[in-house]
């Protein structure tokens, strides 16, 4: 019996080799040993001036990650606004999002994916500081946005003006009123505002009020929790009109007529007008090949002056960063991609390539220039890291606030009846929007 | 198969049937497997062909969506994407490729569709807006804005906003593509509506529906901007997305065909592997069946033969065990009991024999491996083996054993050497006993073997180098014994010396060789590719050239050393250390600022070598040789050669173009006269400077040339008209005349310029420059400093000109001149007192001709040497007669001219003339013109002052008529100025000559000279030069110019005489010079 059963082995040992045989019949078969790779799709605003180091960070990505194969695209971003919110529903969307965050993000955080495990797996608590990560990462409790760059609002001003006629930044409003009537007398428009594409009059708003109210009032005429007819409100528009009324901005062009970058970037660059009131993307601006200018020699910046000495400084500005619809085909891939951009190398790359503050704190200070980095002070020093008008409030909201900016540079004496009817408005849109965090 | 003989018979049987089901069994899987497969393949040959579908699906949905916005074609090309995106996964090998292709077109559909959206969005945003401006404009006639802003909104919402709205909706449905080109204007009517409108309108509120009209429309206008701006991008991302889709299809097509290939031959293997196990059965199947009749069979026939030849006594015969079987095992009992019988006796017998031949064997091997030892050691070349037994105590030497070596290393035979050591050690040179000495006690207090290289003298004398190895032992009876070997090395030293001297050599050779030597290692990548190449080593000459120490590069890498080494050159010998084919070339360094030429070739395999030749001398040389080819050495302007060469490609480009062009020749007026006075180092400082003031004039596209002696060339190309080209000659006119500082001299120089038009006056080279040339004459003609065009009749003057040179040359030679002499008077004493001697030519043809006409000439042609010699001798004959005949009183005048004057024999050549016609030095004047003289001022004084001392009295011709320093005139040794006959002309009626002639007589005066004014011919004249003084007149008021009879019956006997009888008379203002 044993000898049948040794032959009956070899008999097995037959067949499974002429199964072999029957099996490398086919050339080739498919284990080839590595997985294919896969995509990770992202589609993003970063165009123009502030599209540095995208196409560099995705080929970063690429070499680093054998297995997924990040495709970055570009759109237009004012098509982020509206039109991008059919892509997350329809059930097809890519799987990253570039996003501002702050309101927008919460009015689409329904469609996302929350970050909770990345943020834990790769201790992004200790990347971002605390206030940014409350700010512009976590909505109702989860993290659903990465954070990838940070701008400043301040005071740019033509630096060589300043020396010229022997003028120092304002640090106070009352030194700001004789700052900008020091300029005035000497024929220069103190102020270049150009508000012909509307948001960049919400700056002004947002500074006189941040420095007149504590920030707790600002969350909630935000949320819709307080009216636009407030007094504190019509508080900040009355001095607001004051500026108006004393010509201290520019009246020809008007600044409905005037816009922020090829008008009133350009008064400042001429020297028709000292400073204006922007964000830290203009560094990129005046540095660029049209216009040379030297950040801290031929332009500089100064923080919004005090107001009310007992408020403590809010620094105001945007953050952008990228999200992930719950819909994405490949999330684990996406991971990946953000957990690469979250690194010191990524955030740098991209600080550099855009000119804009990296979010994450390990960011060697060397990697900026001198306006960049007093930005980041000016950031650490404020408790408070709050989002611009319309990245704080329901888009539906921020246009009726826009538009009534706008208004009230046309007729600031009639800004009681636009505040009315703004808050009036505001508050019937509140109710349909979903609360901004 | 062998394994089998050992089953018992049962076995045997039962195994064959397993083996069969076995064979059945394996045909089965086989046939089975096979079918799966190709069931399979079918089964991915359709999946194949869906995703093929499916892809076709994707593309034209998205086409459709493309085309028609429609939602349900968007939600089915991605649906398609899943599909086939799953599908891919589970059918294609390198379906991630496709995959890849597939979320790019994802993701650009993507975009399409969100700006697609976003474009419809603001289409409806517009059209919205457009509705509200219009039904705002409806109501707002509550504006109550007066009229003229009413028409101005009216033309802004009425006839732009809604053009613009009617040329969208017209793009919409593709009638044409919407612009923008009136939104700029658009925008200014509404700031200046928004300016303008408040200050007239009535109430603020009227003002605030105002504001939010503009507002909306300049949404409007914002929304519109947008729009087109997403038009333009949504067009872009359809392109980007059929480029997709393109690669996709490709792709597809390509995985399609690859699948197709794999399925085919997957079904063919399948189908070949089925066929082969089968025929393999069959094949098996007969070799059991064979097999096992005969594993059953063979062994019963052989055991009963075996029984058989047993019974019939042959006792050693044995049965043959075929099989292990039963029958097997009969046989070996059969064989066991047959062996037991003879088995003991046999072994007894063996045993003796083995150990016999074992004996044998042992000495045998023992002799051979003597013999081969000797032999061994006999054959060793240039050596011997020997075994030396120094005695307990070291002193009692004796070979015990020598190999026959022996007697070519040392002459001495084996058995002399055996019986005394000593004859051996004795041939080794006194000077290294001691080494042996010392490397013995060494070896035996180290226990290790010596090795000493020894010189020996052989007994025939040779003095050879040995080595010695040996090692010492101690053996049983307490000898040392050395056992060792000795070698003749005298070649290998002999090679040893010859090796480093050679290289000493080489060392020489490298180190003082005069080209630069590099030696290099090339590197590779691991391709095989030249990367970059190491130094290897440099000579001093290479230091030397390129600057490069050898210890900062030996052993560096080039890029490590030059970073900037370009590829090319990496690449250059990398290739000459591949190919072994040598490269020259030739290379400047701008680093060292030497031209080098390189020999690179390979000396050894991974290397190449460069030689290096320091040539910029010679290129410098081969610089200088273009430059002297084509460049005047002293001015450093362009050559005849290089002109010629420049000209006639200003023609070629100058024909193309249709443009014109002039060449102007300049030729200095008085540079004979310079470079014969003051020497050819002054005239040709006085060319540079020339050239210098030429290229001021010019552009920087002109051509400057200098012809040769003092002509230059300027070549204008691309002239407009002519006067640019009079322009740049009035320039150059006034630019030469002014003063020339040289070594000390105070010069004047003028130029005239003869200037040829292209394609006007002459369209070739050659041409062009004579006819400057002719043009040129034709300004010195006409008193020169001044410039001419060309002119065809200047041609014909030019060749009648010709004509009179060859004329000239026969004149001087058949003696075709007469002299004529004009008296002079001296006003004082009312006496005449000399002549001047007057060159006339008698022109066989031509008659009498007067001397402006051949005078300048004979300048130019050099003929004015003969011809002052023979007016100089001619003159001092006709004075000799006259003095002979009584007329002692009488002085003669003769013209020198420059050449004349310059020649450094001239003060001796009068010194002869006078003495042979035996004439006082005193009664000959020479005469100079003011121009002459004041060329070079010291340079006239210096030959005056030679020939002065020796008699004859110097005249200044023409004076007033030229520049003169009143410093030189003092010192000069002078006697008379003559004044020019131009002043002397109008000095009644012109009040300027008249001062001159005042002038130039106080001037005389003071300088304590007299003067004889020239052409007087008037008494008016005759009185206003008596009025101040002047000494003497010569003019037709006293005599014409008379040949000599006539001239002395004139001076004998005073004015009776008839002038009529003479030629020149219609000539009375012809200048008479020599």
């Amino acid at each position: 019996m044993r000898l049948v059963q040794t032959y009956f082995v070899r008999l097995v040992l037959l067949v499974l080799f002429a199964a072999g045989l029957v099996g490398c019949g086919r050339p080739k078969e498919e284990g080839n040993g590595a997985s294919p790779r896969t995509s990770v799709t992202l589609l993003h605003y970063f165009t123009g001036s502030l599209s540095g180091g995208i196409e560099e960070m995705a080929q970063a990505f690429n070499r680093h990650n054998p297995e997924h194969e990040l495709k970055a695209v570009s759109l237009d971003h004012e098509a982020f606004k509206t039109s991008i919110r059919d892509t997350l529903t329809s059930g097809h969307p890519p799987d990253l999002y570039s996003y501002w965050a702050g309101a927008r993000t919460a009015s689409i955080i329904e469609h996302l994916e929350p970050l909770d495990d990345l943020w834990q797996q790769a201790g992004l608590d200790q990347r971002f500081p605390p206030a940014l990560i409350a700010a512009a990462s976590t909505y109702e409790g989860h993290k659903y946005l990465l954070p990838i760059t940070q701008h400043y609002i301040g005071f740019f001003y033509n630096r060589q003006l300043f020396d010229k006629h022997g003028l120092k930044p304002a640090r106070t409003w009352d030194e700001f009123l004789a700052l900008c009537a020091a300029l005035k007398a000497k024929g220069i428009t103190p102020i270049a505002l150009g508000a012909r594409d509307k948001w960049p009059a919400q700056l002004w708003f947002d500074y006189l009020l941040l420095r007149s109210e504590p920030y707790a009032f600002r969350q909630q005429l935000m949320r819709g929790e307080a009216r636009f007819d407030d007094a504190r409100v019509s508080a900040v528009f009355a001095r607001w009109k004051t500026l108006i009324d004393r010509g201290y901005f520019n009246t020809q062009p008007h600044p409905n007529d005037l816009a922020w970058d090829s008008g009133a970037n350009e008064m400042v660059f001429r020297g028709e007008a000292a400073m204006t009131l922007m964000g830290t993307w203009v560094i990129g601006y005046f540095s660029n090949d049209a216009h040379r200018w030297q950040p801290g020699r031929d332009f500089d910046f100064f923080p919004f002056p005090t107001i009310a000495p007992d408020v403590p400084p809010v620094a105001l500005g945007g953050i952008d960063g990228l999200v992930l619809p719950r819909r994405a085909i490949n999330p684990v891939g996406a991971k990946k991609v953000l957990a690469h951009l979250a690194d010191v190398e990524a955030q740098t790359a991209f600080s550099v390539g855009s000119g804009a503050l990296a979010p994450n704190q390990q960011v060697p200070l060397a990697s900026y220039n001198v306006l960049q980095k007093r930005a980041i002070d000016e950031i650490a020093r404020s408790p408070v890291f709050a989002f611009n008008f319309d990245l704080s409030t329901p888009p539906a909201v921020a246009e009726l606030g826009l538009n009534a900016f706008s208004e009230f540079l046309a007729f600031p004496a009639a800004y009681p009846q636009i505040i009315a009817r703004l808050a009036d408005d505001a508050a019937k849109r509140q109710q349909g929007a979903s609360p901004s965090p | 198969m062998t394994s089998l003989a050992r089953r018992t018979l049962r076995n045997k049987i039962s195994l064959s049937f397993g083996w069969l089901t076995l064979l059945v069994a394996i045909n089965a899987v086989v046939g089975i497997t096979a079918s799966y497969t190709i069931a399979r393949q079918i089964e991915r040959q359709e999946q194949v062909r869906n995703i093929i579908e499916h892809l076709d699906d994707v593309d034209a949905s998205a086409d459709r969506f493309i085309r028609t916005r429609a939602r349900d074609a968007q939600q089915r090309t991605f649906q398609r994407l899943d599909v086939v995106r799953r599908e891919l996964g589970t059918v294609a090998r390198d379906g991630d490729r496709l995959v890849t292709l597939l979320d790019d077109y994802q993701l650009q559909f993507q975009k399409f569709v969100v700006e697609a959206d976003e474009k419809a969005a603001l289409e409806s945003r517009a059209a919205a807006l457009g509705r509200r401006l219009i039904g705002q404009f409806r109501g707002a006639r509550a504006l109550h804005l007066d009229t003229q802003n009413h028409e101005a909104l009216e033309d802004v919402v009425f006839s732009h906003i809604l053009d613009l709205q009617v040329r969208s909706l017209e793009a919409h449905t593709g009638v044409m593509s919407p612009s923008l080109q009136g939104q700029e204007q658009i925008r200014a009517l509404l700031v200046q509506l928004r300016e303008t409108a408040p200050a007239r309108s009535a109430s603020m509120e009227a003002e605030r529906a105002l504001y939010r009209v503009l507002r909306d429309a300049n949404d409007y206008l914002t929304s519109f901007e947008g729009l087109l701006r997403y038009q333009s991008l949504n067009d872009a991302t359809e392109k980007a997305l059929v480029a997709t889709y393109d690669r996709i299809r490709l792709e597809g097509r390509q995985i399609g065909e690859e699948a197709s290939q794999e399925i085919s031959s997957s079904i063919r293997w399948s189908i070949t592997l089925a066929l082969a196990v089968f025929i393999a059965t069959l094949l098996g199947a007969w070799l059991l069946a064979r097999t096992l009749g005969r594993e059953i069979l063979r062994p019963v026939v052989a055991l009963v033969a075996t029984t058989l030849a047993i019974t019939r006594g042959r006792l050693d015969e044995r049965a043959e065990v075929i099989a292990d079987d039963e029958i097997g095992e009969l046989a070996r009992s059969f064989n066991q009991m047959a062996d037991t019988i003879a088995l003991q006796q046999r072994s007894l017998e063996q045993l003796v024999l083995e150990r016999t031949r074992e004996l044998e064997n042992e000495r045998d091997a023992l002799r051979e491996r003597e013999l081969q030892l000797r032999t061994l050691s006999d054959n060793l070349p240039d050596g011997m083996v020997f075994q030396l037994d120094t005695g307990p105590r070291g002193d009692a030497w004796r070979f015990t054993y020598l190999s026959s070596g022996v007697t070519a290393l040392h002459g001495v035979s084996m058995a002399e050497a055996q019986a005394d050591a000593m004859a051996i050690y004795g041939q080794v040179l006194k000077e290294d006993r001691p080494l042996i000495k010392t490397a013995v006690a060494a070896a035996i207090r180290e226990s290790r073997p010596i090795k000493v290289d020894i010189r020996v003298r052989r007994r025939d004398g040779a003095l050879r180098w040995h080595l010695v190895r040996s090692a010492p032992r101690r053996i049983t009876n307490g000898h040392l014994v050395w056992d060792g070997i000795e070698l003749d090395i005298t070649e290998a030293r002999q090679a040893l010396a010859d090796y480093h001297r050679v290289d000493q050599d080489y060392q020489m050779l490298f180190r003082g060789m005069m080209n630069g030597f590099a030696l290099h290692e090339i590197i590779c990548d691991d391709t095989g590719h030249p990367v970059d190449y190491r130094f290897l080593a440099v000579n001093p000459a290479f230091e030397r050239m390129t600057g490069l120490k050898a210890q900062d590069i030996v052993g560096r890498r080039v890029l490590e050393i030059m970073p900037t080494t370009e590829v090319y050159w990496i690449e250059t010998y990398g290739q000459v250390v591949l190919s072994g084919e040598p490269v020259f070339y030739e290379n400047y360094s701008a680093a060292v600022g030497k031209f080098f030429e390189v020999a690179a070739y390979r000396p050894a395999p991974g290397q190449f070598a460069c030689v290096v030749q320091d040539i910029t001398q010679r290129k410098q040389a081969e610089a200088r040789i273009s430059d002297l080819a084509f460049f005047d050495q002293l001015t450093r302007l362009h050559n005849r050669a290089s002109l010629t060469e420049h000209l006639a490609q200003a023609l070629a480009q100058a024909g193309r173009n249709r443009s014109h062009l002039a060449v102007m020749l300049i030729d200095l007026d008085n540079f004979k006269a310079i470079n014969d006075t003051l020497g050819h180092a002054v005239g040709d400082r006085l060319l540079s400077e020339v050239a210098r003031r030429l290229l001021q004039c010019v552009r920087q596209s002109d051509l400057v040339a200098r012809l040769g002696g003092d002509e230059f060339i300027i070549v204008l190309p691309d002239i407009a008209q002519p006067a640019d080209a009079a322009n740049v000659a009035a320039k150059v006119v006034a630019e030469i005349a002014q003063t020339y500082a040289l070594d000390g001299h105070e010069l004047r120089s003028s130029t005239s310029i003869g200037i040829c038009l292209y394609p006007e006056d002459a369209t070739e080279v050659d041409d062009l420059l004579k006819k400057a040339d002719v043009a040129m004459y034709q300004a010195k003609a006409s008193g020169k400093a001044n410039f001419q065009f060309f002119k065809p009749e200047f041609q014909l003057a030019a060749e009648r000109r010709l004509a009179l040179e060859a004329d000239l040359r026969r004149a001087i030679e058949h003696g075709q001149f007469v002299l004529h002499y004009q008296p002079h008077l001296d006003l004082r004493s009312g006496h005449l007192t000399g002549v001047e001697a007057l060159v006339r030519w008698l022109h066989p043809q031509r008659g009498m001709i007067p001397p402006m006409d051949f005078i300048p000439m004979a300048e130019e042609t050099g003929l004015i040497v003969p011809l002052g010699d023979w007016v100089l001798e001619a003159a001092c004959r006709q004075l000799a007669d006259w003095h002979a005949g009584g007329l002692a009183h009488i002085r003669m005048s003769v013209n020198l001219s420059a050449a004349q004057f310059a020649d450094p024999g001239l003060a001796e050549r009068i010194s002869a003339v006078l003495a042979r016609n035996g004439l006082p030095p005193q009664s000959l004047d020479l005469e100079i013109t003011e121009s002459m003289a004041m060329a070079s001022p010291a340079e006239t004084e210096r030959i005056m002052r030679q020939i002065a001392a020796q008699g004859p009295s110097f005249s200044i011709d023409d004076f007033g008529t030229g520049y003169s320093s009143l410093a030189y005139l003092k010192r000069f040794p002078i006697r008379t100025l003559k004044i020019d006959r131009a002043f002397v002309k109008d000095i009644e009626t012109d009040s300027n000559d008249a001062d001159i002639c005042e002038v130039s007589l106080l001037l005389a005066h003071k300088l304590g000279l007299e003067v004889v004014a020239e052409g007087v011919e008037t008494p008016a004249q005759l009185a206003f030069l008596q009025r101040f003084g002047c000494e003497k007149i010569q003019g037709y008021l006293v005599s014409k110019p008379l040949p000599g009879p006539q001239a002395e019956a004139f001076i004998r006997h005073g004015y009776r005489h008839d002038h009529h009888d003479y030629h020149d008379y219609h000539h009375p203002h012809g200048h008479p010079t020599s």
